[in-house]
This record gives structure tokens, C-alpha cells and sequence, in this order.
């Protein structure tokens, strides 16, 4: 049972301070955001695999990101497509409003990967930093410790409401529910599926706040840490080196 | 010869790229059985039994449904024949009242008017919940949403029963409640399927036992025969019943005359007065 995304390991990517890790989510956030060439979001997306691998990722990981993400990849680049292309000069196919051209296609190819390495940079930041870690960064921060273990928390569930999920729908199915293809047909048809998950939401985070006050959280005004964050000459050479390429490469190339 | 209610043919299966959580399992269900299916965490108890309504499709293998492959149909279409009541009685509960809950599944295959009224209140009647028809069944205790989540299977009137861990969380009195309401249907010719780790309720409702060891069936033969023995579930990972130990232990100390498969307190106890009677004594 994956309870959540964090990947335990000694590796590389996994000793950098979370600070570290955030500012090097932000770079990539920005990134993503900033180019424009589709060859350049890919070479992104590229290192967003390579970073995790290298860190003793498994595939298997990044595999099962994939797979949520691919079906929202393949509807961008079609929408994408058929519905960029309006008023440019050259176009492969035209009907009425909806036109197919090179702009077109090289605009939802950059704008799916776009969405692909965003993915992988908040992944990224999950598989290799455990809950405590999230938690302490953020709160290193400023932010308050409720604030940021709430945070922390939420992102690490998102696996364990998808792995209910999944029960939920295998429940139900065997009761006979069938999903149909129709889309508004399909979503009255996951209200069987979509209440009993927001009930089991609900329940959990009321059972979590109970285990967490009886255990005395929020008790004292002051929070002993033992976790002690400490940057590094690394964590600095990572945010500095990570801020000159992004901003060489955006510079440069005028991505 | 009618076919089996599920035919199981040399069934592989893993989860993504893991290990194979099934290794050539090869078994029949057949109508009006009731099988224990019995193993420690990880066995593979669930994901085979999933497999029964095609939750899960074969990675090698086969699994036949009244002679259909499982993966020619949608799960939903195998509502008619078969049910299953997962372990946690909330992922299936979202209606505004016990009633609806109920009717959910009968509804979608199509029941409805007197049929419908007579499937759901035999299923509440048989739970004693017919005074919490109208209440909304989330803010019952965990007890009667479990009540509730079997009379929801109860009413789909499957013709076989998978229960998967039913009585995690119950008490044993409720436990026992539980799976008597089961034992109704099952003598009106309802095969059942029970994962368990209780083998005590094992051995008192099954008439046979499947033992699962790191994804192979162990054994698969008369649950008197399999719960007996000791060293059977010992190398599967599971600790024998206390009436087997004590038995063996008072056979290893003379008293001549106990039965090898004794399983249930009262057996034990009335074999433990007949052999103390007939002149085996303790330390002879």
C-alpha cells in the first residue's frame, strides 16, 4: 500500500535541503512557464526524468506518473491542434474555425509537455522529500507549522484518496454500476463513485485531527524541531547553478 | 454436467511491473459451495477473488464465469451473478437513506416495483434494519454500515457471495450475527466465498478451505481437513486453532481417544468428556 509519493533513498537529489528542493521547483515552475520551443519544454521534461532517476528514483515511479498524465497530454495536443490554428497564415486543414497547421501543432506539443514537467517538478519534489522534510522547509520559511503541516499533509494523501478511489470504483462496479461513454452521462453516473470517496475524505481528516490532538498538537506554544535543516555549500551551488542556466538558456536562445 | 459458477484456469497475475501476486492458480466454484479462502497479508487472497467478476483481468490464464471469460463482459454485467462486499463497508455506501442504498444495485439491473420492494425489505428484514429504512446510512456506527453494506449485496440475489473480510471490526457476537444472516442465504442455495483470517468462522460456516501461500493454493480440499492441520497453516503463515493445539497437546501427553480434527470448542468438549470416559486418561 503506497501511503504516499516519497521514495527512500541516499541519494543525491534526496540530501539537498527542502529549501533547496522548493527553489529548485520554483526554477523549474518558471521555466516551464517562460519557453516557447517545444524542443526546449522537451529537453525540460527530459531532465525532469533524468533528475529522479538519477537519485534512485525507480521507473516504475515515473511510470505510474505517466499514467494519469497521458490521457490529459493526448487532449491537449488534439484540442490544441484544431483550435490554436486560428488565423495563422500557413494551415494543413481547414473547417470553418477549426484549422490544423504547424502553429498550431507546435503550440499544443509545447503546451502538453508544458503541463507534462509541471507534473514532474512537483513529483520530483514529493519522491524525494519525506512529509517532516515538506514540513520543516516550508516552515523554515515562514509559513505557519499548521499551515505548512496541512500542506505537506494534503500532498501526501493525494495517493491514498487515489488508491480509495479505486476501491470505491471496484465496489460499485460490482454492484453493477457501468461508467457510460457519454460525458454528462458519465459524470451523473460517478456520483455512486465521487460521495462515498468526499464521506471517507471527510472521516479521515476528522479521525487525523483527533490522532493529532491526542497527541497533544497545538498544545504548547512553543515546537521543539528535532530535525535541524542546514544548508549546504551544495544546496547553494544547486540554487545558484539552477538560477544561471535558467536564466542563460532563456536569455540566449530567447526561448 | 452444468459448468462451474467460476472456473479459475492456470491464472497469473501482477500488479503493473511487481512480482506475480498469482502463480498458476487453478480452482473451481461451484453453485451453493461455501469456500473459505484463508492466507496470511499478501497471499493473494483478494486479488484472486477479484479476479471471480473480473475486478482484475488475467495477466496469463483464464477465469470463466457460467463458461463466459470474465473479460468479455463489463464488471458491472456480472452484478446478476455475483456480489462482493468489500472490507470496508464505506466504499460503497453514498444513498440518503438505508432504503435507496439498498435498492442501488437491484435498481440497476433493471428490478423494480414489487420485486424490487420484496428484494430490499428481505435484505433489511434479514439485518434487522427495517427501523433504519429512512435514516441516511453514513451517520450509522460502523457496526450497522457494515449491515448495511451486506444488505446491499444481499439484494443484488447473486448466485455467488464474495465476502472480503466481513467481520474486521466486529465484535464476535456481531461477528457471528453477521455471518449466520449469510448461512440463511447460503442453505437457499447462495454459493459464498469468505476471505478470512477468523478461522474459527471458518471452520463453523466452510465446507471447504483454500489455503493461499505467496500467490499458489497451498491446499484445496474439506475445510475440516485443511484447518486441521497444524502444520499445514504454520508453513502458510497462519497459527492454528487453540482446540487444535490443546487437542495435540493432550494426545502427545496419552490421552488416548481424541479425534485428529477437532476445530470447534463445543467438538473438543464433547470428544474431551466421550475420550475421558471410555478410559483414556491424561498422563497414561
Amino acid at each position: 500500500m503506497m501511503l504516499d509519493l516519497y521514495v527512500r533513498a541516499d541519494a543525491w537529489y534526496h540530501r539537498f535541503d527542502p529549501r533547496t528542493k522548493f527553489g529548485l521547483t520554483l526554477l523549474f515552475v518558471v521555466a516551464a512557464a517562460l519557453i516557447r520551443n517545444p524542443l526546449a519544454m522537451f529537453a525540460l521534461l527530459a531532465l525532469l526524468h533524468i533528475l529522479p532517476l538519477s537519485s534512485r528514483v525507480p521507473p516504475a515511479r515515473l511510470l505510474a506518473a505517466w499514467r494519469p498524465l497521458w490521457p490529459i497530454t493526448l487532449v491537449i495536443l488534439v484540442l490544441g491542434s484544431f483550435t490554436w490554428g486560428a488565423g495563422a497564415a500557413s494551415v494543413w486543414w481547414r473547417w470553418g474555425q477549426v484549422s490544423v497547421g504547424p502553429a498550431s501543432v507546435l503550440q499544443a506539443v509545447t503546451m502538453a509537455l508544458r503541463v507534462d514537467a509541471l507534473a514532474f517538478a512537483f513529483s520530483l519534489l514529493l519522491w524525494t522529500t519525506e512529509q517532516g522534510e515538506l514540513v520543516a522547509g516550508l516552515t523554515r520559511l515562514g509559513l505557519p507549522h499548521s499551515a505548512s503541516l496541512t500542506l505537506a499533509m494534503s500532498m501526501q494523501f493525494v495517493p491514498t484518496f487515489g488508491r480509495i478511489f479505486g476501491e470505491i470504483m471496484e465496489a460499485q462496479e460490482s454492484r453493477g454500476l457501468v461508467i457510460p461513454r457519454n460525458p454528462l452521462r458519465a459524470a451523473r453516473a460517478y456520483l455512486p463513485v465521487l460521495i462515498p470517496l468526499i464521506i471517507t475524505a471527510l472521516r479521515t481528516v476528522d479521525h487525523l485531527a483527533m490522532a493529532l490532538a491526542a497527541r497533544g498538537y497545538g498544545a504548547a506554544s512553543r515546537r521543539t524541531s528535532r530535525r535541524q535543516l542546514r544548508m549546504r555549500r551544495a544546496d547553494a551551488l544547486a540554487l545558484a547553478g539552477g538560477t544561471v542556466v535558467l536564466l542563460v538558456v532563456l536569455l540566449a536562445r530567447g526561448l | 454436467m452444468t459448468p462451474p459458477l467460476v472456473s479459475v484456469q492456470e491464472l497469473w497475475f501482477r500488479y503493473d511491473d511487481g512480482p506475480p501476486a498469482l502463480r498458476g492458480v487453478s480452482l473451481e466454484i461451484r453453485r451453493g459451495e461455501w469456500v473459505a479462502v484463508l492466507g496470511c497479508n499478501g497471499s493473494g487472497k483478494s486479488t484472486l477473488v477479484k479476479h471471480f467478476n473480473g475486478l482484475l483481468k488475467p495477466w496469463r490464464g483464464r477465469v470463466l464465469v457460467e463458461g463466459v471469460d470474465t473479460r468479455r463482459r463489463q464488471v458491472g454485467e456480472w452484478a446478476r451473478l455475483i456480489a462482493y462486499l468489500p472490507q470496508h463497508p464505506d466504499r460503497i455506501i453514498f444513498s440518503a437513506s438505508v432504503w435507496e442504498e439498498v435498492a442501488f444495485a437491484p435498481r440497476l439491473q433493471g428490478v423494480s416495483g414489487a420485486e424490487l420492494e420484496r428484494r430490499v425489505n428481505a435484505a433489511l428484514e434479514a439485518l434487522g434494519l427495517r427501523d433504519a429504512a429512512d435514516v441516511p446510512p453514513a451517520a450509522l456506527g460502523y457496526g450497522l454500515r457494515r449491515k448495511v453494506a451486506l444488505a446491499a449485496v444481499l439484494a443484488q440475489e447473486p448466485a455467488l457471495l464474495i465476502l472480503d473480510e466481513p467481520t474486521n471490526g466486529l465484535d464476535a457476537g456481531s461477528a457471528r450475527d453477521f455471518l449466520e444472516v449469510v448461512a440463511q442465504r447460503h442453505r437457499q442455495g447462495t454459493a459464498v466465498v469468505l476471505i478470512t483470517h477468523d478461522l474459527e468462522l471458518a471452520a463453523q460456516y466452510a465446507g471447504r478451505a483454500v489455503l493461499m501461500q505467496a500467490g499458489e493454493i497451498a491446499a484445496d480440499g474439506p475445510a475440516r481437513a485443511v484447518l486441521g492441520d497444524a502444520a499445514l497453516l504454520r508453513k502458510a503463515g497462519l497459527e492454528p486453532l487453540p482446540v487444535t493445539h490443546t487437542a495435540h497437546a493432550l494426545r502427545e501427553a496419552g490421552l488416548a481417544g481424541l479425534p485428529a480434527d477437532l476445530l470447534l470448542p463445543e467438538e473438543f468438549a464433547e470428544a474431551y468428556v466421550r475420550a475421558a470416559a471410555g478410559g483414556g486418561e491424561v498422563g497414561q
